[in-house]
């Protein structure tokens, strides 16, 4: 009986192989690898969803040797839709291959897009099978699509550029790329916004710099510039086939200031000075440059490097009046200085970390004072309210934006300068 | 545990099932026992049941005094003639060499005066009648027959052409004695007896297989063995009945718990030193005759990862190894099952950069990934087996082919893809880094499975396998010891030792898993050992304060 009971559970077990099977197979050799999407909104349509996906092609299809290496040019799809998942549909019929979308590691999403909102793409992001939340939310400078034309230059791909971009964003304090999932954390914290990246795209350096343009001898940078004979070849929409030489026409990625968004929708954009400014409030502008004027003679400058920062944030209520204290602490070497003052002198050194210290209050109070015209709170001095006195911010917290645009905040820098690089005096002829 | 041994009661009811006595063919008739002890008769008796073979010798001759009629019997071949001739023969047959005990040799008092004055052997006995001392003859002993008496007396006289002992190929090792088994039992159990030199070591004799009569050997340690085991044991040989027992692995087939399992359930060895750990250990040794294989009883699946190298290596380099074996183990299990089914069905699990490589790797491949990875796991069964069967010279040949074909004109004709062949080789290396080869085989073979599992259902269906492997493994018995004890029904201190080979000073007990006599193994070393307690007595100062001295 036990027996009998026994071989019609593994009977069972067996048969239920077989209600599974290959529907889901799929070889991988048949995949469309979207790595980048690009969402961009065109308001007054009624398919107003611009989706443009990037797909990585084997290097086998790019014409490539089989070299193994994974290189791979990209191919840009674009269709529009009702919905982000319709005008993904839609590209898809131009595909001869299934759609892949669990490596799009980049989302870059238009600025109309994000004025418009971004919870159509966030719910997308949570709902879809393929989506990951893990992937990286950007922000561009008017249409997400003009970006993902840019070529690449290191990468084999521009998406790569992208991810490459994002990685080193750690090390620097331009910007603050965030992934899905912690723009989503932030978005849903009472008394905090969310920010994300921007990524825009910048003409090259001889747009600013004219003299340089013209006086720019042409085997001084293409080392491979072919046919590119004369150097001043006007402008970035020059002819694009000249190899090496082309490149110095080009526009160029740089992922550098923040989006804040109000809830879900984009308020405005902080530049690159500003973001380093917020980022002091995150305590996450370590490993950095910073430049203060030489205190001694104006007009030399002093590139110190940040080693550590650490920042408190308190908050105080004093008769229903709030106010926070900021409290950053910044330990750091010199790096190099400009002109020829001793500056390994404990006096020197004093003078300098209080030219330090007001730089970076400085930069502080510009951000601040840029967030609180936005009325974003990217801080998330809400939050450290909340956590302080959860009664005195449930009460503000329907007009906490109101409330962050008049705040009062106290920053004191303190600075440290531990050391004067390898070697205390600067390299100088005797007089 | 002792619901584990209930388990081997209820085998005792089936195996006493297929022992019949009846079933015995009609031709084999008990030939007759009481044979006449007339000489001239028994020697046509003789002659009748052995038949014309050209290796049986009779020689037939009267003592010197002539008063009595004697035979020679033995197999040509199997005995020293040289001890005949000067230790049987001559002392009857020679005036030249004056032994008054053949002057007075008469019919009456030929048997005890052979056995007790004149032939100068050290193993001598008497067979009852002819039939038993046609078993001694064909075994290679010599049969001392005389005129009208009913005993026989036999000769111990085995000698034959021997392979001398060898270092055992199938288990090398780096470190360790080079000595293996040989195909002669009488060899083998030197090689033992030195190793052990207890007065508890015990070689139990057993015979089976009716037209072979191999001899077997049950070793064990008398104080130590587990009787219950013990007893099981001599109950599943003595119920073999066949026809002949040619290897180790036929016993293996006829005792084992589970017959139609993929696992082994009986390690071999031929390395001494391992049979004789094993024996230390309470384990039972199966010796056979004319082979070199032999078994240890009962196994545990862990057995199969450990080499008898991790007791001779630091304590440390064992846990390394052991715990790579353990990996290499899976690896040659489910890797390519893993590697088909993540690229159908899951590749997002892939890091970008891996997936686009293989995805470059694969465009243009004829065949779907399953049949990629049958087609390469099929080949390289195909080379291994010709290359164990080919001969070293042409092996090389084998190998060279294989390796070009397989590996490089097959990627560059775009029948497979490189990671194929990446993945096949990996778990072509790992399968031989397994120390037993039939654990590694049985491996091999699951592997087929576990790839079209992978392919019809992803990795659901490799575990789906794997776990339907796991339910058999934890079903297993080897002697009522469970196969994957110590996990299963093990102590905590068994389950570190399967992974962990503790340093030897503190390994105090045997398995416990094995319930033996005798589990305590030494004295707790841990404290007392082999350094002073004052650690400055053997210190480099002080014997450079010795030697000033002496100077």
């Amino acid at each position: 009986m036990k027996k009998q009971i026994s071989m019609l559970l593994l009977l069972l077990l067996c048969f239920s192989t077989l209600i599974t099977g290959c529907w889901d197979h799929i070889a991988i050799e048949d995949l469309a690898l979207v790595r980048t999407i690009a969402i961009d909104y065109l308001p007054g349509r009624r398919a107003p969803y611009l989706v443009t996906l990037a797909i990585s092609l084997p290097a086998d299809i790019a014409g490539g040797e089989t070299t193994g290496g994974g290189g791979e040019p990209t191919q840009l799809f674009s269709a529009v839709g009702a919905t982000l998942n319709l005008a993904i549909e839609q590209a898809a019929l131009n595909l001869s291959r299934r759609l892949f979308l669990s490596h799009a590691e980049v989302i870059l999403i238009g600025e109309e897009m994000a004025k418009h909102g971004l919870l159509h793409i966030l719910d997308f992001i949570s709902k879809h099978p393929q989506a990951r939340f893990s992937t990286n939310l950007l922000i561009t400078k008017g249409f997400a699509q003009t970006v993902m034309t840019t070529s690449e230059r290191l990468e084999v791909a521009i998406t790569e550029e992208m991810i490459g971009m994002i990685e080193l964003a750690r090390y620097s304090p331009k910007s603050e790329p965030l992934k899905a999932y912690e723009f989503i954390q932030k978005m849903v914290t009472p008394g905090q916004d969310a920010y994300t990246a921007l990524m825009v795209k910048s003409p090259p350096l001889e747009e600013e710099i004219p003299e340089l343009k013209n006086e720019q001898k042409p085997d001084s940078q293409g080392e491979s510039s072919g046919g590119e004979e004369n150097g001043d070849s006007s402008s970035g929409s020059s002819d694009s086939s000249g190899g090496g030489g082309s490149k110095k026409a080009q526009e160029i990625l740089t992922l550098a200031g923040l989006a804040a968004f109000q809830n879900d929708k984009l308020a405005g954009f902080l530049d690159s000075h500003e973001t380093r400014g917020f980022l002091w409030f995150l305590g996450r502008t370590s490993h950095t440059l910073l430049a203060v004027e030489n205190p001694e003679k104006p007009g030399e400058t002093i590139s110190l490097f940040i080693a550590r920062v650490q920042t408190k944030i308190k908050p105080h209520i004093k008769n229903e009046q709030i106010s926070f204290s900021v409290e950053v602490i910044t330990e750091g070497d010199i790096r190099s200085q400009t002109g020829r003052t001793e500056i390994a002198t404990p006096e020197m050194i004093k003078k300098i970390n209080s030219a330090k210290a007001g730089a970076i209050k400085q930069e502080m109070e510009k951000a601040l004072h840029k967030m609180q015209k936005l009325k974003v709170d990217l801080v998330g001095f809400g939050t450290i309210l909340r956590r302080h006195d959860p009664e005195t911010f449930s009460s503000l917290e329907d007009r906490w934006a109101e409330e962050f645009s008049k705040l009062k905040v106290d920053i004191v820098v303190t600075s440290n300068i531990r050391r004067t690089g390898l070697q205390a005096h600067p390299a100088r002829p005797q007089r | 545990m002792t619901s584990a041994f209930s388990f081997l009661k209820k085998l005792n009811l089936l195996g006493k099932k297929s022992v019949p006595a009846k079933n015995k063919p009609a031709a084999e008739k008990k030939p007759e026992n009481d044979d006449s002890p007339i000489l001239s008769e028994r020697l046509a008796l003789i002659k009748k049941r052995l038949g014309e073979s050209n290796d049986v010798v009779i020689r037939e001759f009267n003592s010197s005094n002539d008063n009595v009629k004697l035979a020679l019997l033995f197999i040509d071949g199997l005995v020293d003639k040289k001890m005949v001739n000067d230790n049987i023969l001559q002392p009857i047959l020679s005036n030249t060499i004056v032994n008054q005990y053949t002057e007075k040799l008469t019919p009456e008092n030929a048997l005890e005066l052979l056995q007790k004055h004149i032939t100068s052997m050290s193993e001598l006995s008497l067979a009852p009648n002819l039939t038993q001392a046609l078993k001694r003859v064909l075994s290679g002993d010599t049969a001392v027959i005389i005129d009208n008496e009913q005993q026989i007396i036999i000769c111990g006289t085995r000698m034959w052409e021997k392979r001398t002992v060898a270092e055992p190929e199938t288990e090398a090792a780096v470190r360790g004695p080079r000595e293996g088994f040989t195909e002669t039992m009488r060899i083998n159990t030197s090689l033992l007896r030195r190793r052990i030199k207890h007065e508890n070591l015990r070689f139990e004799t057993m015979k089976a297989g009716r037209r072979t009569a191999t001899d077997i050997n049950l070793v064990y340690i008398n104080d130590i063995v587990n009787k219950d085991v013990l007893e099981e044991l001599r109950r599943r040989i003595a119920a073999i009945d066949t026809d002949a027992i040619l290897e180790s692995g036929y016993i293996e087939e006829f005792i084992e718990d589970a017959p139609f399992s993929f696992f082994p359930q009986i390690e071999h060895t031929e390395r001494v030193d391992k049979a004789a750990a094993a024996i230390l250990e309470g384990r039972i040794l199966v010796m056979t005759d004319n082979t070199p294989f032999m078994l240890i009883i009962p196994t545990s699946f862990f057995q199969f990862i450990q080499a008898s190298e991790d007791y001779y290596e630091r304590p440390f380099v064992a846990l390394f190894l052991r715990v790579l074996r353990l990996f290499v183990l899976n690896v040659a299990l489910i890797l390519p099952a893993t590697y088909v089914a993540v690229i159908s069905f899951h590749q997002e699990m892939l890091p970008t950069s891996l997936l686009l490589n293989i995805a470059a790797a694969r465009e243009g491949i004829p065949f779907p990934a399953v049949a990629e990875a049958l087609l390469m796991e099929g080949t390289f069964e195909v080379l291994r087996e010709a290359g164990v069967r080919l001969p070293k010279t042409v092996g090389q040949a084998v190998s060279i082919v294989g390796g070009l074909v397989i590996g490089d004109a097959a990627i560059r004709a775009g029948l497979v893809s490189p990671g194929m062949v990446i993945i096949v080789s990996a778990t072509a290396i790992s399968t031989f880094a397994i120390p037993a080869f039939n654990a590694s085989i049985a491996l091999r073979i699951l592997r087929f499975p576990l790839i079209i599992l992978g392919s019809v259902m992803g990795l659901y269906g490799v575990i789906f396998g794997l776990i339907i492997i796991l339910i058999h493994l934890a079903g297993l018995q080897s002697f009522g010891v469970p196969y994957l004890a110590p996990l299963v029904h093990g102590t905590i201190r068994d389950m570190f030792k399967s992974i962990i080979r503790p340093p030897l000073w503190m390994s105090r007990r045997r398995p416990d898993m094995l319930n033996l006599q005798q589990q305590q193994r030494q004295a707790t070393n841990v404290g007392k050992r082999q350094v002073p307690p004052d650690k400055r007595e053997l210190s480099h100062e002080k014997m450079e304060e010795n030697n000033a001295g002496k100077r």
